[in-house]
């Protein structure tokens, strides 16, 4: 996540500029393992969202919880979040970051909608 | 001064507490009785020779079905002064888990028995704030004990059930395309 808007991969070049609060968003990651006490939060997270809005799944242990199956942990964001894309790897290259955010313009360019047909 | 060195002096100030002094790879460990942790504490702090103003960590162990006693609270000393370091263990029955807290001593090692606390539920009396730190406050149960089930008990958390009550219900607002 830090490489891939850093210079190299530069996410800014296109026009996925990170934004300091929920409701100026379009669209969320969530990156990195989600515990049952902070489940609450990302949800609120989500609910602040303006709508249309998307949600970004980003590594094993917000796909599935991964490597974690303990009494703490979410086991996958999909339980209590609605997910556009989900991102693998463990952590996922830069490279799968970017497939993933055009993955999404893809599937935002599909909608024939207001809504998407895709959910 | 030499590790082995400070545990004499300790069993020599305290007699009836120290139960055993082990040394590996240069590494003493004193096992303590837990009545007189505190006094202990303010000793090994106090005396200038000594000096242990850095309590690096405070942690507890379960030796469920391996001890008698069961649980342990290790504190890791160290003094920035002298360089040396000790590691006290003062064993805590299942029955009686509870403990002084050192927190007069040393004032950092509030958040370290709050969260020996939350992992094992052992009772640091005496302390000003003794609240879980990780977990919900309306958490049942301790993790870090050898009987509680890796994967929870099997009634989930209510927080997290209300969080699925929740998206669960907000779904019928979701396009369906």
């Amino acid at each position: 996540m830090m490489a891939v808007y850093a210079s190299h991969n530069d996410l800014d070049r296109m026009g996925i500029i990170p934004r300091g609060s929920p409701r100026q968003s379009d669209f969320m990651f969530v990156a990195g393992t989600v515990t049952k006490k902070m489940s609450e939060i990302v949800r609120r997270v989500y609910d602040q969202m303006p709508e249309p809005r998307y949600v970004i799944s980003v590594g094993s242990c917000a796909n599935s919880g991964g490597i974690f199956n303990t009494y703490s942990t979410v086991q996958g964001c999909d339980t209590f979040l609605p997910i556009d894309v989900y991102i693998p790897g463990c952590p996922p290259r830069p490279e799968a970051f970017i497939g993933g955010i055009i993955k999404l313009q893809e599937k935002i360019k599909a909608e024939q909608f207001r809504w998407s047909r895709w959910r | 001064m030499e590790p082995l060195q400070i545990a004499e002096r300790l069993k020599e100030r305290f007699p009836d507490e120290v139960l055993d002094v082990r040394e590996f790879r240069g590494q003493v460990s004193v096992t303590i009785r837990k009545g007189k942790i505190a006094e202990i504490g303010r000793f090994l702090h106090d005396e200038p020779d000594l000096y242990f103003d850095y309590l690096v960590d405070l942690c507890g162990v379960d030796y469920l079905g391996k001890k008698d006693l069961r649980f342990e609270v290790v504190y890791h000393l160290y003094s920035i002064k002298h360089r040396h370091a000790l590691r006290l263990k003062a064993e805590v029955t299942e029955n009686d888990a509870r403990i002084d807290s050192v927190m007069p001593v040393w004032i950092g090692v509030n958040w370290h028995e709050r969260e020996c606390y939350d992992m094992y539920g052992i009772v640091f009396a005496g302390h000003p704030d003794l609240r879980r730190v990780l977990l919900p406050e309306d958490w049942e149960g301790y993790p870090l004990r050898k009987d509680y089930p890796l994967k929870g008990p099997a009634q989930e958390w209510s927080g997290f059930l209300d969080v699925l009550d929740r998206s669960k219900k907000y779904k019928q607002y979701d396009w369906q395309g």
